[in-house]
């Protein structure tokens, strides 16, 4: 998440926060050997883990932890040595578990930022946090009136 | 217990290794004998159509080649908690009618590695939550000893299946006290491992920082069998730490009674203790100090704490495990919701049954916006002060001795109406879930009633080898009658929903 600031309308100042969900270019997803690929036909890849199933457990992805710290280093973000995983929970047809494990109280990079080129110069954009969660799957409705289809191919895949 | 073929592990070794019985004599025998009996105790859920064929092939493999493992063939029934692929999962609950279980359990598959026969899988308090076997979809187990008693829970499917001779190894979990509680009400062996020490994969979760899987068994030495074979790092599940099982092995061998600390906590020996199970303690104490161990006073502060703490951290972590069972892949759902929401609430209003609705809402709500600092993460801090006590008190002594139960085991519907009393069973075993600690009940004979006690011995990390060893000393002092169970025995009794 960045923020960004200083924009006056008036007495009014513009603050934009942005969050951002990036996918990560790991073979397999966060937390079970499933592949991480876009386009597959709906819930070829999944399994057990990714699926909720009962007596599964997550396995975390090194990978995906090192592509994460690679991107926080060219950043400049502080690495946390310790991080936390959290589970936020919500009831949805494309959350298998019904929580989706993400960090909250102590994630993986804090700090940093990017410095982008604008008609004003070059600016900052700092970052407050970037942390590793888990996608969830998705609903389909569009041409299939009364019924939701639901594809766990996403469900899992690693998102900085 | 007792069967006609052999009466220990290592009996079945010899018997098996000189060919005094076939694998498939042993199985029918007992899966004969659950026939006989399970209409009134109702300790299976299920029985595995397979299991005589798998004996007839570790048969024909016994022929070419010698055994590579003491428990190749040897029978075991497995608590319906626990996975195996291409059987149902029921944890006893309506939601998950029709689950067909797609992997093994790491501790099921390290168990049939070695070659045993599964012959079943057992009743349980629905999602391991109940001391009683009386939350269970399908029905209370009934104790063998006494079928007006219930059999403790959560585990009380498996701890009656070894008391009545149905299989002589049966495998629990334990999240307070649910191996342990059931295995002083049925006269039989039961331990919970160092946290970390057996892998989980494949074990449905309830409270997943307190979760242990255990054997049920009729000696220390069988239970060390079952529990070295499935110990170890297991990839599947990143809480199991890397140890060496047969260092289980080694410690059995090495303690000696002579010279052991053994550490009483004074206050847990009065108030609230039923009269004839602290009697029976004091004469343990007695005669083991006889055999030259010595008692050490231990203080164990936060103990106190234990029921509070656990009923917290037990129902936050449920609430969040049981929420994958929303009706959308698998199990049970609703026939023609109105809506989304509604799909959700009826199939779970439907789906669980009471207890597991109230462990959901006390830990729904003590998760929720708000209070999450006041409940989950401050008991979180009393457990640590609970598991700092312990070590501590591990370094004046090499082993803790408790009762397991504070009653015998209770009448059906005696404790139903009042959960908190229901709660209660657990107050001497739910410290070492809370600690991590391995621990363990044995049985030390029988009350006023001619019903069963147990001793409890809480360890430090890893001792699992002294604990059995030592249970099976303290077994030695008490040579347990066993139960007279037969067919007629408990027929007709009133509970008992059949599937």
């Amino acid at each position: 998440m960045s923020v960004a600031s200083g924009v006056r309308f008036g007495e009014w100042e513009v603050v934009v926060g942005l969050e951002v969900h990036t996918q990560l270019l790991t073979k397999t997803k966060l937390f079970c050997r499933c592949e991480n690929r876009f386009g597959a036909s709906p819930n070829t890849l999944v399994c057990p883990v990714c699926l909720g199933h009962p007596g599964t457990l997550p396995v975390l992805n090194g990978e995906a932890v090192r592509l994460g710290v690679r991107a926080g280093l060219a950043a400049g973000c502080r690495v946390s040595p310790v991080s936390v995983f959290e589970r936020k929970h919500y009831f949805y047809p494309d959350l298998p578990k019904g929580y989706q494990i993400s960090q909250y109280a102590t994630p993986l990079l804090t700090g940093g930022g990017l410095r982008i080129r604008t008609g004003a110069g070059e600016r900052t954009i700092r970052i407050h946090r970037m942390h590793l969660e888990e996608d969830a799957g998705k609903n389909l409705h569009a041409g299939i009136p009364d019924r939701s289809h639901v594809d766990l191919n996403r469900a899992g895949v690693p998102l900085l | 217990m007792k069967n006609p073929f052999f009466s220990s592990v290592a009996d079945f070794v010899r018997g098996r290794d000189e060919r005094r019985f076939s694998i498939e004599e042993v199985t029918r025998y007992f899966l004969s004998r659950t026939e006989a009996l399970n209409p009134s105790l109702n300790v299976c859920l299920s029985i595995n159509q397979n299991a005589v064929n798998r004996a007839r092939q570790i048969d024909a493999r016994l022929v070419r080649n010698r055994a590579d493992s003491p428990l190749t063939g040897y029978p075991v029934m497995v608590k319906d908690n626990l996975e195996m692929e291409g059987y149902p999962t029921t944890c006893a609950s309506r939601i998950l009618s029709g689950y067909i279980s797609r992997r093994t359990a790491t501790a099921v598959a390290r168990l049939l590695s070695r070659g045993v026969v599964v012959l079943g899988k057992t009743n349980l308090d629905e999602f391991a939550m109940g001391s009683s076997t009386e939350n269970s979809a399908f029905g209370p187990t009934k104790n063998p000893w006494n079928p007006a008693r219930v059999p403790g829970g959560s585990s009380g499917g498996s701890a009656a299946a070894v008391a009545a001779g149905l299989a002589p190894l049966a495998l629990g979990s334990d999240t307070g006290g649910s191996i342990r509680q059931p295995a002083a009400f049925c006269g039989v062996l039961g331990v919970k491992p160092t946290y970390g020490r057996i892998s989980r994969s494949g074990l449905v979760a309830f409270s997943s920082s307190l979760d242990q899987i255990g054997p049920f068994a009729g000696s220390g030495a069988d239970a060390l069998e079952a529990l070295v074979a499935m110990s170890g790092k297991d990839p599947l599940d990143m809480t199991t730490v890397e140890r060496d099982p047969s260092e289980m092995h080694s410690e059995y061998q090495s303690t000696e009674v002579r010279g052991l600390r053994i550490g009483i906590p004074e206050a847990l020996f009065g108030e609230g203790l039923d009269p004839s199970i602290r009697e029976r303690l004091m004469e343990v104490r007695e005669a083991l100090t006889g055999e030259g161990a010595r008692e050490m006073e231990v203080t164990l502060p936060h103990s106190r704490f234990g029921i509070n703490v656990y009923y917290l951290v037990a129902t936050s972590e449920a609430s969040s495990n049981l929420s994958r069972f929303d009706g959308v892949r698998y199990g049970f759902r609703v026939k023609k919701p109105a809506d989304l929401r509604a799909m959700y609430e009826e199939t779970r209003d439907q789906g669980f049954g009471d207890e597991v609705k109230r462990r959901i809402l006390l830990g729904t709500f003590a998760l929720s916006a708000g209070y999450q600092e006041a409940f989950y993460r401050k008991a979180r801090k009393v457990q640590a002060l609970i598991r700092k006590d312990f070590i501590e008190a591990f370094e004046r002594c090499d082993m803790i001795l408790t009762p397991t139960s504070p009653t015998p085991p209770f009448a059906f519907g005696e404790k139903t109406g009042d959960p908190l009393s229901m709660y209660l069973s657990d107050v001497y075993t739910i410290t070492a879930n809370l600690a991590g600690l391995p621990a363990l009940s044995v049985p030390v004979g029988v009350d006023s009633q001619g019903l069963p006690v147990g001793a409890h011995l809480i360890g430090p990390p890893w001792s699992e080898g002294r604990l059995l060893k030592m249970a099976d000393r303290i077994a030695g002092l008490y040579p347990m009658p066993l139960p007279e169970v037969h067919a007629g025995h408990v027929a007709g009794s009133p509970e008992g929903g059949r599937r």
